[in-house]
């Protein structure tokens, strides 16, 4: 049964992950790499606030989603004339700028979470606490995972209605043909920062909720590998609908626990599951390159 | 900028648009020079001007898609004129709110089509037209989020205004199918009406009628007469020389575009025949000869001309000689069918049916291929070159079929190309380029050029090297294919041009050229 | 001096990889990411070939030839069959993606994930600049220095020369108007991404030999290319190379000035600025962007 709960835990996050990355890449058109990034800003946001300074979960989070739109220009500004691989690797820069941050600052004499060691560098930050909602800590599985589930919940109605409103509409029109919806006057370059800034407050939440429930993080949820499994959630699982993602999310679940039956060493099992996934990329661009749910191909 | 005495006469309303002094250079070039223009509501303009005038260029620049080098335009579509001043200073662009930019035009009335519809592939017919609608609450995701009412009210009345909308262009059972189900007559009637949505007062319209049919310029031109008549909009169109008899009913005023300024001339007596579209029989139109014809035709040839399907026309030059001993062909095309995305370009027939498109191209003939824009000479051209997919047909070369085979293999069995744009190594010299191409005895006008970057020719040299090295690439050659071989050739350009082609070796030579008028 | 020649060293291993990078991305269009996996294999090779036969010379040529082979098997098996489906930029990038993923897993499957180093017995310590200066340079350096510097301007020789030099420059100027002219488009790709895989073992090995190798390396090298690519100029097969070094020099000055934690975030930041500043790079020609 606990095993389970788990399983629906790290479910519901990448739920939360895939469908927001959705958002970006499935329907802005805009291959990005920088989502790990946000993903931990969020986890660390909440883990400190929480840790150092004894915030609630919800105000915590709240600043984790607040920090994370902000930042989010990093993204969405070089989105307004970069395309293609020049905006692939602006988004790298990103992603590579935000692990180094996480990764180096730090100082082994100083506190954590002081100025000068914010992030306690490689050696992560252990002892987050379990979330309190309401005077009720959340320290049981059995609770977290109905916070998970509801905040999941709550993601998946945020992007369904989202995409399915005239928003979401203008969004495919310009990923489809961004000079001919300018020409409608649609302006394209707030969509984008809009699209992405959801994005990534909504990949935050979920880094917040992965560090809240493991109670430890350390920068490689930043880094490049991050990214590139989180896209090949979507891409394997589709771009571009509301499907695609959720079953991406549930084919990431699932791959690892149907190794469990091959009875490998966890390392090679490691190894194992992550080539897995380099092979169903490729497989993917050749023979259903929209995904196994998706409805838009990558251009 | 003069404007004749009888203007005022004309029930023209206001001015809408004027633009002052534009002037636009591409790699020294001129294109516009001190281009003064005035556009005045209820107008429907012919730009008119020969290919490479900057027809397109302009339109470009009034609709925001590119910043003139220098100049003012000033938008009066609304009671709150804007206007625009170039080059405009680098502190201007960090205002958020005053940009040069297509969206920005738009706000101010502006709408524009393109020559290809550019419907939202993913989107319904009803989105498509729905999509345009210009503030929309539920494009700002809060209220998306957490007022959806208001948004559902907004878009149940777009619903039916696109309804309607599709209703007129007779698709009203195909609010739901996507864009590219659809004929290309039709896209684009929706493209038009997309933008008419979206609160058009001024539509610029990049050759509306380009790639039709009879049946989908009819309906175009109804539309457009539905436009001008029922909602007030003023019309900018660009169309090719072959489709501007359709328009003359509708047109009242022609802009002609050359040397990079504007002359301006009204027509009268508009609606003298305005309910019925200006109809043309293609066969009594297309008998005229462009001006290097006679230079290719000479005097002692035999010149026969074939109507082929939707506008286009075949005109073998042979000597008189080789019609009598008719030969095998040296190029065959039988029922060649080519789509490009889900349409089919190549192969279909005055109705739209399929049937496939036949060409046959004999020993000693030179034979010039004319159609309208848009009927798709570069597709054929790139299917014969093996850079297209061939849905269906045969490409037979000295009977041998081609249709398999990749570009490098035609071209090693002698079929020589020369195309139009992007037809060379730029970054690289021309001695380098024409080695490429296998020409070991260049001429001296070209060796003259050797040691010089491809890309620092002038337009004029660079086509010469290029029909040069093209004409001679291939050991044994077999036919020669060229597409648009004199566009903006003066007569002395043509000359060489015309020289280069009879010279070659090849004993057939097919040119693609656009339909004159 | 000693943080020039470091500089100069790490920045030729990178020039030698944005080379590869290049040799594929002009002709073809495809952001080779795959060519991470095939920095990452190199090494491998080339240790295992030393362990069984123990002389560097065969080992390199070992590693040279499997890893020219890998990179043909991806273009035959998965960038060209693509490009015949017309598939989109994205797609070959993300198949390129997975391919990287692929081998990577593989080979620390096979080899485990590990650091390891590769000794050759050319480990005597040198000071090339004495009376004046008191930099080292060890053995396998110097070499490897040598070695790199013969190749790259043996490549650039090779360009502006030869017959081949030219089809492949001509190839990377325009591949319609290449196979217009009768030559074949397939087989010119498969040498591109041979070549490729020359100079991807080049700069693995300089690397491996100077500080070490894990699995995992490679990504990291790549998207440094792709900086000294960008850096250098999208256009030319000269920009990555002076990239390269310039870039190689600025992280040395870093960890000299700064810290060595800081090179990342230093080399990104130049990114950015090229990429908002200077798009086309130091070598690249601004192009007229059209409204399409």
């Amino acid at each position: 049964m606990n095993y389970l709960i788990h399983l629906l835990i790290y479910f519901d996050i990448y739920v939360i992950v895939a469908l927001s990355l959705n958002l970006v890449v499935g329907y802005c058109g805009l291959l990005t790499l920088a989502h790990a990034g946000f993903y931990a800003i969020g986890g660390y946001s909440y883990a400190l606030l929480a840790l150092v300074w004894g915030w609630g979960f919800l105000p915590a989070v709240l600043a984790a989603v607040l920090l994370a739109a902000v930042l989010s220009l990093t993204v969405s500004l070089p989105a307004w004339r970069l395309k293609g691989d020049f905006f692939v690797l602006a988004t790298l820069a990103v992603q590579a700028l935000v692990f180094s941050l996480l990764y180096n600052w730090s100082n082994a004499d100083a506190p954590l979470g002081s100025w000068s060691n914010l992030t306690n560098g490689p050696f992560g930050i252990p002892g987050i606490p379990r979330p309190e909602i309401l005077g009720v800590a959340l320290t049981d599985s059995r609770h977290f995972v109905l916070l998970a589930t509801a905040v999941a919940a709550l993601s998946a109605f945020v992007v369904r209605r989202l995409t399915a409103s005239p928003w979401g509409r203008v969004l495919v029109a310009m990923r489809e043909d961004e000079l001919a919806a300018r020409g409608l006057g649609k302006n394209t370059r707030l969509f984008k920062v809009q699209a992405i800034a959801i994005a990534s407050c909504l990949t935050a939440v979920a880094g917040a909720l992965y560090a809240a429930y493991v109670g430890y993080l350390d920068p490689s949820s930043a880094s490049l590998d991050e990214s590139i499994l989180m896209l090949s959630m979507v891409i394997v699982g589709g771009l571009g609908n509301f499907r695609g993602p959720i079953i991406g999310a549930l084919i990431l679940i699932a791959l690892p626990e149907l190794l469990r039956f091959l009875d490998l060493p966890d390392a090679l099992a490691a190894n194992l599951r992550l080539a897995i996934y380099g092979l169903l990329l490729v497989l993917m661009m050749h023979f259903r390159p929209q995904g196994i749910g998706g409805e838009y191909r990558l251009r | 900028m003069k404007i004749g005495a009888f203007c005022d006469t004309l029930p023209h309303g206001r001015v809408l648009l004027r633009a002052e002094g534009l002037k636009q250079a591409f790699g020294g070039q001129i294109i516009l020079d001190g281009l003064d223009l005035e556009l005045r509501e209820g107008e429907v303009v012919l730009l008119r001007g020969e290919n490479g005038s900057g027809k397109t260029t302009l339109l470009n620049i009034l609709t925001g898609n590119l910043e003139p080098d220098a100049g003012a335009i000033h938008y009066h579509a609304h009671s709150t004129p804007r206007s625009y001043r170039f080059p405009r200073p680098w502190w201007r662009e960090l205002n958020p709110f005053d940009h040069f930019t297509p969206e920005f035009v738009a706000r101010e009335g502006v709408r524009r089509t393109w020559q290809e519809p550019r419907l939202f592939g993913a989107h319904t017919l009803r989105d498509n037209i729905a999509v345009a609608a210009p503030g929309h609450p539920g494009e700002n995701p809060v209220l998306a989020l957490f007022a959806p009412s208001r948004s559902a009210r907004r878009e149940t009345e777009l619903g039916h205004k696109a309804d309607a909308m599709l209703a007129r262009l007779s698709l009203a059972r195909r609010q739901d199918s996507s864009a590219d189900k659809i004929s290309l007559g039709q896209t684009k009637r929706v493209a038009i009406a997309r933008a008419v949505v979206a609160g058009a007062r001024i539509l610029f319209l990049d050759e509306p009628l380009a790639g039709l049919d009879r049946q989908g310029i009819g309906d175009v031109l109804e539309l457009l007469a539905f436009l001008v008549r029922g909602q007030g909009v003023t019309l900018v169109i660009v169309e090719h020389l072959f489709n501007q008899p359709h328009l003359h009913g509708l047109v009242t005023t022609d802009w002609l575009l050359k040397d990079g300024a504007i002359r301006r001339t009204d027509r009268k007596g508009r609606g003298d025949d305005s309910t019925r579209p200006h109809s043309l029989d293609p066969s009594r139109v297309s008998i005229r000869r462009p001006a290097w014809f006679g230079l290719l035709a000479g005097e002692d040839m035999e010149v026969v001309d074939e109507l082929l399907p939707r506008g286009a026309m075949l005109t073998r030059i042979r000597r008189p000689a080789a019609s009598k001993h008719l030969s095998k062909p040296v190029l065959e095309i039988r029922e060649l069918v080519v789509s490009r995305g889900p349409r089919v370009v190549i192969g279909l027939d005055d109705r739209g049916d399929r049937v496939g498109f036949n060409l046959a191209l004999y020993e000693g003939d030179i034979s010039v291929l004319q159609a309208p824009n848009g009927w798709g000479k570069t597709t054929l051209l790139f299917a014969l070159a093996g850079l297209q997919a061939i849905s269906q047909g045969l490409v037979q070369l000295r009977c041998h079929p081609i249709t398999s085979l990749p570009a490098w293999e035609r071209a090693k069995l002698g079929m020589q190309f020369v195309m139009s744009d992007n037809h060379s190594f730029k970054g690289l010299r021309v001695d380098e380029n024409i080695a490429l191409a296998g020409y070991n005895n260049a001429s001296p006008g070209v060796r003259a050029l050797a040691g010089r970057t491809f890309s620092s020719l002038s337009g004029g040299e660079q086509r010469k090297v290029t029909l040069a090295a093209g004409l001679n690439s291939a050991v044994r050659p077999v036919v020669n294919i060229l597409d648009e071989p004199f566009n903006a050739f003066d007569h002395s350009a043509s000359l060489d041009a015309v020289k280069a082609i009879k010279s070659s070796r090849a004993p057939g030579t097919l040119l693609l050229v656009p339909s004159a008028v | 001096m000693q943080i020039l020649l470091n500089g100069l060293i790490s920045g030729l291993s990178i020039a030698l990889l944005a080379v590869a990078f290049q040799i594929v991305y002009l002709p073809t269009r495809i952001f080779f990411i795959g060519l991470a996996g095939l920095y990452a294999v190199a090494p491998y090779v080339g240790m295992t070939i030393q362990q069984t036969f123990g002389l560097w010379p065969i080992s390199m040529v070992a590693s040279v030839a499997a890893v020219v082979a890998l990179s043909a098997a991806f273009e035959w098996a998965n960038h060209a069959p693509l490009t015949r489906k017309n598939a989109s930029e994205g797609a070959h990038l993300v198949s390129s993606l997975g391919l990287y993923i692929l081998l990577v897993q593989l080979v620390a499957m096979l080899w485990g994930n590990d650091v390891k180093t590769l000794r050759t017995g050319l480990d005597a310590t040198y000071h090339p600049f004495r009376p004046l200066d008191d930099s080292v340079l060890t053995g396998s350096q110097l070499f490897m220095f040598g070695g790199s510097v013969v190749l790259l301007a043996g490549f650039l020789v090779m360009l502006r020369t030869t017959d081949l030099g030219l089809r492949l420059r001509a190839l990377a100027d325009n591949p319609i108007q290449f196979a217009l002219y009768g030559y074949n488009v397939n087989i010119h790709r498969l040498f591109a991404f041979g070549l490729a895989g020359v100079f991807a073992t080049a700069a693995a090995l300089l690397t491996a030999y100077d500080i070490g190798f894990d699995p995992h390396t490679g990504l990291h090298a790549t998207l440094l290319a792709v900086v000294a690519v960008i850096i250098g100029g999208r256009s030319s097969f000269v920009g990555p190379i002076v990239g390269g070094l310039l870039l190689g020099v600025i992280r040395a000055q870093v960890v000299w000035h700064f810290s060595a934690r800081w090179q990342d975030a230093a080399t990104f930041v130049v990114l950015a600025l090229f990429l908002l500043l200077r798009p086309q790079g130091l070598f690249g020609q601004k192009t007229r962007i059209e409204a399409t």
